[in-house]
């Protein structure tokens, strides 16, 4: 397979898994995060630290990694978890940047803005995925694998309860659902699936920076999930699939990266407007936007 | 006397952009985060004007304007149409990021996403003060901020529109019941909140530069102190900027500047939730 084509399909299927763990949170269950960047850089920060200096490889980093991003979120559950809608879209971002901060302030830990470089691949059967042209059978197969996770867990009991509460959360009270543990329980989840994708990344690519994890890009990601389609099963892939493709497009009609990847974020921009107009509209939208929205 | 000055001027820019956020969330109770695009549109046409070496006065004022108008347009042609289909704040707040981003890259494609600064001006110069020093634009953002909260205060307390504003803002549906109009009060708050966040940004930019993806930098700080007590009244926002800069500046001064927004931002967090479960408040 052609490495630039096998490249572009490595960055599809890593988009993919982290929307899909905000489309869980955000379109399944109606919990508007701005700050889902935070568990992938946890994943991908624990890459780069752990996998290096234990020498044990990606079977321990894995599980770790998923266990701290576990941890946070129930931790920024516990804190956010009852805020309104807005509130607590604002209160999540607000976490975000925080987490950032830390990322770009704790020099010892993090290195700062320079980030941390010389991580290693993933070697699987004495296989070293270091070029895209392997490292895309993994990505693939991670890819299959977390979309049917989610078919399970959106077409059992757990999934149905996930969409009332988006829908009427007052309607699941009354059922005797416990809404409160049930999100954090949705939010926990949809953290484990995105540090999976941090690690991911992060040994793909073997270099992590906190500019890859800003508050802008944690953003861009929801109208991702929105542009896609949020609250769908394949929305999450739709969308990486445009918003990866889009830029190299504009690459290939000679407009320098810088301002292929400023017309992707207006374009980006123009999806959150046009979602907020959709909420507007139909009353519900995709996103379940309407004024009794499932988060209040 | 260096810390005094650096702390009220902190407590000057978070006053004025909480200002601006506090109109539009007492209005339509959603977060206008279009300000960091009609900040930007401001700092911009100021370095714009200046580097074709218009006088800083002229440009100062165009650049206001310029703000003000941004943040009108934005309210005619996206936000009326949403208070108008009843949309929710979340929806609101996703339209408004959605122009915020979108705003911030249409200047780094015309100006690029290095750090400006305007060119050398009357805004730039220093000034003794006491034991310390201040710029121009450090004291003109204390006295604009300190000056604007007062004219707040008043257009809220007594006059005709005023009192339009506070009912539209506490019963929108009563308000358009008893046929009160809501155009004007709306389209007057709207440009003087934009012109406030206008003027912090010609400000920043004559003082320390600025660059595209920083707007959320001054934003941020405005939009907690709104969160932290609510917008009832001007008060409140006013006791929340207090709070902000006063954990802002303690947590600079006590672990480094580039800390200030890391307290501010878990603080702001906490006492929301601490608002929302332990007093059991919520919007």
């Amino acid at each position: 397979m052609n490495a630039y084509l096998a490249h572009i399909a490595v960055e599809v299927c890593i988009l993919s898994m982290l929307a899909i763990s905000l489309n869980l949170m955000a379109g399944y269950s109606g919990l508007m995060s701005l700050g889902q960047m935070t568990f992938y850089a946890i994943g991908a920060y624990a890459a780069a630290l752990l996998a290096p200096a234990s020498g044990l490889g990606y079977v321990i980093v894995l599980p770790v990694a998923i266990f701290l991003a576990m941890a946070l979120a129930f931790m920024e559950s516990a804190v956010t978890i009852r805020l309104k809608e807005d509130e607590f879209a604002i209160a999540t971002f607000a976490m975000h940047i925080a987490f950032w901060t830390l990322l770009m302030n704790w020099t010892a830990l993090t290195k700062g803005p320079l980030g941390i470089s010389g991580i290693p691949p993933i070697t699987i059967f004495n296989i070293t995925l270091d070029d895209p042209t392997k490292f895309v059978f993994l990505a693939v197969v991670s890819l299959i694998a977390m979309q049917l996770l989610v078919a399970r867990i959106i077409h059992r009991p757990f999934g149905f309860l996930m969409r009332m509460v988006r829908d009427d959360e007052e309607l699941a009270r009354n059922f005797g659902r416990n809404t409160r543990r049930f999100r954090t329980s949705v939010w926990v989840a949809s953290a484990a699936m995105a540090a999976a994708a941090g690690v991911l990344q992060a040994a793909y690519i073997g270099y992590v920076n906190p500019s890859s994890f800003s508050s802008m890009e944690s953003t861009i990601l929801l109208a991702i999930v929105i542009l896609g389609g949020a609250g769908t099963y394949w929305g999450p892939v739709v969308g990486a699939v445009i918003i990866v493709c889009v830029p190299e497009g504009l690459r290939f009609l000679g407009l320098p990266t810088t301002q292929a990847d400023n017309i992707r974020q207006i374009l980006l921009g123009g999806v959150l407007i046009a979602a907020a107009y959709q909420a507007a509209f139909t009353r519900r939208g995709a996103l379940s936007l309407s004024r009794h929205g499932a988060a209040s | 006397m260096q810390i005094a000055i650096n702390a009220g001027a902190y407590l000057a820019i978070v006053l004025l952009v909480s200002t601006a956020f506090f109109f539009q969330y007492r209005l339509f109770r959603y977060f206008d985060l279009s300000l960091g695009a009609v900040f930007l549109a401001g700092a911009y046409a100021f370095f714009f004007l200046t580097s074709l070496q218009v006088s800083s006065f002229v440009a100062a004022f165009s650049s206001v304007a310029t703000a003000a108008l941004v943040g009108l347009l934005f309210y005619l042609c996206l936000i009326r149409g949403l208070v108008k289909m009843e949309a929710s704040s979340l929806a609101m707040t996703l339209c408004a990021f959605g122009f915020y981003i979108a705003g911030v890259n249409v200047i780094a494609m015309l100006f690029g996403d290095e750090v400006i600064r305007a060119p050398d001006s009357a805004l730039s110069a220093s000034v003794a003060l006491g034991g310390g020093v201040a710029s121009v634009s450090q004291l003109l953002e204390f006295v604009v901020a300190i000056c604007s909260v007062g004219l707040v205060w008043i257009f809220l307390a007594t006059g005709k529109l005023g009192r339009l504003f506070r009912a539209f803002g506490d019963n929108p549906k009563l308000a358009n019941e008893i046929g009160l109009s809501s155009n004007l009060p709306i389209l007057v708050v709207t440009a003087w909140g934009a012109a406030l966040v206008g003027i912090t940004g010609v400000l920043v930019v004559a003082d320390v530069g600025v660059r595209p993806s920083a707007a959320f930098s001054y934003l941020i700080p405005g939009l907690a102190a709104v969160l932290i007590f609510g917008a009832k009244s001007i008060g409140d926002t006013v006791s929340g900027a207090l709070v902000v800069a006063s954990i802002g500046e303690t947590s600079g001064y006590a672990f480094g500047q580039q800390w200030r927004d890391f307290a501010i931002y878990i603080s702001v967090a906490l006492i929301l939730a601490a608002r929302t479960s332990l007093l059991g408040i919520n919007r």
